[in-house]
């Protein structure tokens, strides 16, 4: 019933039939949250209830203009780079091409959620998915940025700076190979593939502001679905977690890995958290380093939107057992041990 | 979801962005350096839109004039035929599938703007037991002077950590909020790094001055001592300060330390 009203509208003659549009809706919304604006603050007024709307909040403002980097930088590949500069400028084989791409995430100074629109259009303008996704790992883990604020945050420990960046480029590679032997296509939505066809002249300018829009509507509400989830996180885990494990180093390795995904901190401020748990032995602080920018609460929900559910159902665990795995041995590499 | 109301949502969330960014607001969320990012973040998602909004109305325009040359118009060169209409349902890259997840956009808006939650206070404390390590427990002299204005997080540090005891017989100036703790009243403050997901509390407990008869987050200014002690490990590393004095301030503009 519904489908057809749709294909009517798109068909561009719309039959008008009176139908609760998404406007009318948003109005209605808005009205009434005015309307109501004493009750939803009453309602707020919960210290534990104000803890979480400032932590949402928090994480909102703090990666919303990371976001829009990334869906300008989106728009720019869309509309200005065609499709065979990339594949010129990245080598033929693909195994290879995993490597470039995992290294040139060096440069990309920026946050997770920028590389996530990123990555989604470095796939549709042809380059190859594993490839992408290395770059989309390594990019937010291995910039100039995050290693320097490493080296800020642990002023006594310049190896856990080499440990990180080891750890999260190891991560990127191998999940870019894997992809390679076992990744398939099916899995990733049509329209994160959909090839947009290149464009000349004043066009670029309209594709590259109409990808950016797209992208960043698409892109937003899922990094606000990640904020809600890992706000409710914050508030309903006992800040005392993180001391009481000592010297249970395998517990303090998973509990770790999984606070870094539910926590959601930004990969410029993980280090700081991280040193700040100085209960804790180095390597499962590193753990939590290299995890975090790989996946967390925001990252998934932001893929799931970008690339389909299928997709990220497959892609977040495997990250997420990789790289607990590369963080381990880099540690023991670099750090010597547990520490 | 609509193209128009997706579009709408945009302008209200680069407006929210713009407004605390303006208002000083932002301070209760992320540090006083990501300003220019969200004025940044604001102007872009206000423009994307209104260029969006602008071209969907002259193409509307368009085709209720008849639709038949508007792609001259457009310079659309990839599909002359359907210039205007396919602007303004699909887009270049067609987003029947935003419809649900692009609602969510109003959660931040109407909380930025209708909630405007205030910054972490003692409740984010009372989370959390202990005062962490710093980093860097390799301390300069304090400055000279009868009265050392000093970050809390800075005073809790040279108490749990400093090996040369820079404190001992030192008058300090903090500046922090009251947290009413079963352990007596303290005098607090969060420590951000990025953003108040990652903040942490740093504390300590106030004898005398009658901070306990203050509500938990009030603001004070303290002055006085630190309390000399040697089980600092077992209490968590929570100093004691003997106040001196202790007054009530406003709020500071920068609720949190960096």
């Amino acid at each position: 019933m519904e489908t057809v009203v749709d294909s009517a509208d798109s068909a561009g003659r719309p039959r008008r039939r009176w139908r609760v549009t998404s406007m009318q809706v948003l109005c209605a919304l808005l009205v009434l949250a005015i309307l109501g604006q004493d009750q939803l603050r009453a309602a707020v007024d919960v210290p534990v209830l104000q803890t979480a709307a400032t932590v949402f909040v928090a994480i909102c403002v703090q990666a919303l203009p990371f976001l829009v980097l990334g869906v300008l930088l989106s728009g720019a590949i869309a509309a200005f780079v065609p499709a065979r500069a990339l594949r010129r400028v990245l080598p033929r084989r693909d195994s290879a091409a995993v490597g470039v791409a995992g290294a040139s995430g060096v440069v990309l100074a920026g946050c997770e959620c920028a590389s996530v629109p990123v990555a989604r259009r470095l796939i549709g303008q042809g380059v190859a998915p594993a490839a992408a996704l290395a770059f989309l790992l390594a990019a937010p883990a291995v910039n100039p940025i995050v290693l320097v604020s490493t080296a800020v945050a642990f002023p006594g420990e310049p190896a856990m700076v080499a440990a990180r960046f080891a750890g999260s480029l190891a991560t990127a590679l191998i999940m870019g190979w894997l992809w390679l032997r076992w990744g398939k296509l099916d899995w990733i939505a049509d329209r994160a593939l959909r090839r947009l066809p290149d464009v000349a002249g004043r066009d670029r300018w309209r594709v590259f502001a109409e990808t950016a829009r797209a992208d960043l509507v698409d892109a937003g509400g899922f990094l606000v679905l990640g904020a809600l989830v890992a706000a409710a996180f914050g508030v309903v885990i006992p800040a005392d977690w993180f001391s009481s494990l000592g010297e249970q180093i395998v517990l303090g390795v998973l509990v770790m890995a999984v606070l870094a995904v539910v926590l959601s901190l930004c990969s410029e401020a993980d280090a700081f958290v991280a040193a700040s748990l100085s209960a804790l032995p180095l390597l499962p602080r590193l753990v939590f380093l290299v995890v975090g920018p790989a996946i967390d609460a925001k990252l998934f929900a932001l893929q799931a939107g970008t690339f389909g559910r299928a997709f990220a159902l497959r892609f977040a665990p495997v990250t997420f057992v990789v790289a607990i795995g590369c963080a381990v041995v880099s540690g023991l590499v670099f750090l010597g041990g547990v520490r | 979801m609509k193209r128009e109301t997706q579009n709408i949502l945009l302008l209200l969330l680069g407006g929210a962005l713009l407004k605390i960014a303006v208002t000083g607001d932002y301070l209760r969320y992320v540090k006083a350096t990501h300003q220019p990012w969200l004025f940044g973040a604001g102007i872009v998602m206000i423009a994307l839109a209104g260029v969006a909004i602008v071209r969907d109305v002259r193409a509307g325009a368009r085709a209720a004039a008849g639709g038949s040359d508007g792609s001259g118009v457009s310079g659309v060169s990839g599909g002359p035929g359907h210039g205007g209409a396919a602007d303004a349902c699909g887009g270049a890259d067609g987003h029947e599938h935003t419809a649900r997840s692009a609602w969510l956009i109003v959660v931040p808006v109407l909380t930025v703007l209708l909630v405007a939650p205030p910054a972490l206070g003692a409740d984010s404390v009372l989370r959390a037991r202990k005062n962490t390590e710093p980093g860097n427990t390799a301390f300069d002299p304090l400055p000279p002077g009868d009265v050392v204005a000093l970050p809390v997080g800075d005073f809790v540090a040279r108490a749990g950590w400093d090996e040369r005891d820079s404190l001992d017989g030192r008058t300090v100036r903090l500046t922090g909020f009251v947290v009413q703790t079963p352990d007596g009243p303290q005098l607090a403050r969060l420590t951000m790094s990025c953003c108040a997901a990652d903040a942490f509390a740093v504390r300590t407990g106030l004898t005398g001055g009658q901070a306990d008869l203050l509500p938990s987050d009030t603001w004070v200014e303290v002055t006085g001592r630190l309390v000399p002690a040697d089980d600092t490990r077992e209490r968590d590393y929570v100093p004691d300060v003997a106040v001196r004095t202790l007054r009530r301030i406003p709020r500071p503009e920068q609720p949190y330390e960096t």
